[in-house]
């Protein structure tokens, strides 16, 4: 099975979640850590460490996803990315993205799926104005 | 330009999405015992820098042999003001010091502001920048205002 584990600075990977869950229903196996200004890169490390042995008990596979590349949740989540034999660490988290980890995950091979996830997640990124005068996006 | 920083997440967003541009850095030096002997951690640090943005670690004590080209725009980061006081102790001259990050853990009992917690050790070390004559300034990002350290801290 595949868990995901959203990082990001502030509550934004929970809320995340939350909106994502609103579209395509609770899904199990997927958790959140938040970064505040508060917090040293220790308890940072900590609290990835927890949910990350959380997901573990249920998960062979982790996706985790961060926000900005070269962020403290990248640079936190990485050494424990690196010890788990299928895992990712895939930066600027979108709501598309997570939508199609959440209904995927589970139904295909671990790299078709990270593969699928970045496809629909840069997909997403757009603008659509330019449709109501015909041009193309 | 030389601007010396110290904050203990390094290479992270502030850093990256601000100050880099704020300041038109086109070379940081990171400047931190733990990270000389790292490679993990200076991949992804490598990894974080923009295009166009050299980087270099060098090992505090080494840092007063380093040459800064007067015609660029440094930004040096160290990890912890012992990192500084390694690093003043060799001979280098810091004329401000923006203390950037240094956050809560366990015996940091000095709160200084926001994202500054110190412990006995540091905060002594601190008074001893101070007194060498080094302004220090709390500011985590270019935008906030920066609060200056008095020497009877």
């Amino acid at each position: 099975m595949t868990g995901i584990i959203v990082v990001t600075h502030s509550d934004f990977g929970a809320y995340l979640i939350e909106a994502s869950e609103h579209v395509v229903g609770v899904k199990e196996n997927i958790l959140s850590v938040s970064i505040n200004s508060r917090m040293s890169i220790e308890d940072v490390r900590v609290n990835v460490e927890k949910v990350t042995e959380e997901i573990k008990k249920k998960c062979s596979d982790i996706i985790y996803f961060v926000d900005i590349p070269g962020g403290t949740p990248m640079n936190v989540v990485l050494p424990f990315a690196k010890d788990i034999n299928r895992s990712a660490v895939v930066c600027g988290v979108n709501m598309t993205m997570l939508i199609y980890a959440l209904n995927l995950k589970d139904t295909m091979d671990f790299d078709a799926l990270i593969e699928k996830i970045l496809l629909e997640g840069k997909k997403a990124i757009c603008e659509v104005k330019s449709i109501l005068t015909g041009g193309n996006k | 330009m030389i601007i010396f920083r110290v904050d203990d997440r390094l290479i992270h967003g502030q850093v990256v999405e601000n100050w880099l541009a704020a300041f038109s850095i086109n070379h940081i030096v990171v400047s931190s015992r733990a990270v000389v002997s790292d490679d993990m951690r200076k991949n992804i640090m490598k990894f974080s820098v923009p295009d166009g943005v050299l980087l270099d670690f060098i090992d505090p004590p080494d840092l007063s042999k380093f040459i800064f080209d007067n015609k660029k725009n440094y930004l040096v980061l160290f990890e912890s003001l012992e990192d500084v006081f390694l690093s003043v102790e060799s001979g280098v001259r810091i004329e401000r010091l923006n203390l950037g990050g240094i956050h809560y853990a366990k015996g940091r009992n000095f709160s200084m502001g926001r994202v500054v917690f110190l412990s006995e050790a540091e905060r002594n070390i601190l008074k001893k920048l101070i007194d060498a004559g080094i302004d220090v300034y709390m500011q985590s990002i270019p935008q906030e205002a920066s609060v200056k350290l008095r020497c009877d801290i």
